[in-house]
């Protein structure tokens, strides 16, 4: 347990920088500054989906570091988040959904959705909705399976 | 598959929660092998076998598996 317990750690530190660089990003877009970058400044579209993507991540990124400090504090709470994320039925149901595979396609995707944007706003749309849809019928099969199994 | 899990709780006036957590699992997955409805790998079954001191065929029923086997 208390490898795991320098992993939470580990965590901890990763999610308090992810959250710095969010807020931080975010407010540099809205500052204006990003605009050197764009090459298509006037698609709205795309960086208003950078900035509530960037939003999202922090906040993400703030629930994690909430939920990982709590859990580090009591041994109990700690081996309860262990048997959750090596527990082999949730385990199971995540396989069954696609998963980790169905998360990194879909990040990928929405990764070069941003980029293609500055470019392509067709192409945007579609690889970010193709991602979108990817991912709602992984949480629907996830769902189904939980019912299931 | 049919166990004797809730009945070797309810023995030893053992929660879902505590049991999930001695034997290194979540208490969904507790409640999902009690209804039937997800069959514990044999690790999962040896771990809790032991927990209650009987043997993995003690516990958990097998016999509708070998009929639909036959």
């Amino acid at each position: 347990m208390e490898n795991y317990r320098k992993v939470i750690k580990k965590r901890i530190i990763l999610c308090n920088i992810l959250a710095v660089v969010s807020v931080g990003l975010s407010i540099f877009h809205q500052s204006g500054l990003f605009n050197w970058v764009s090459l298509n400044t006037q698609n709205e579209a795309v960086t208003s989906f950078q900035v509530g993507l960037l939003f999202g991540f922090g906040i993400l990124a703030l629930f994690l570091v909430y939920k990982y400090g709590k859990s580090i504090k009591d041994d109990t709470k700690l081996k309860i988040l262990y048997n959750k994320e090596h527990d082999e039925r949730q385990n199971l149901i995540r396989q069954k959904a696609g998963m980790p595979m169905l998360m990194i396609t879909s990040g990928i995707m929405i990764f070069a959705g941003i980029i293609t944007g500055y470019f392509n706003e067709i192409i945007f749309y579609t690889l970010v909705l193709t991602a979108m849809i990817q991912l709602t019928l992984g949480a629907i099969v996830k769902i189904y399976c939980m019912k299931k199994m | 598959m049919n166990t004797k899990i809730r009945e070797l709780r309810k023995q030893r006036k053992l929660s879902q929660e505590e049991l999930a957590l001695a034997v290194g699992t979540t208490r969904q997955t507790i409640t999902s092998i009690e209804v039937g409805k997800y069959i514990a790998s044999l690790v999962l079954a040896h771990k809790i076998a032991r927990y209650f001191n009987l043997t993995i065929e003690e516990v958990f029923d097998f016999t509708e598996i070998e009929e639909k086997n036959e």
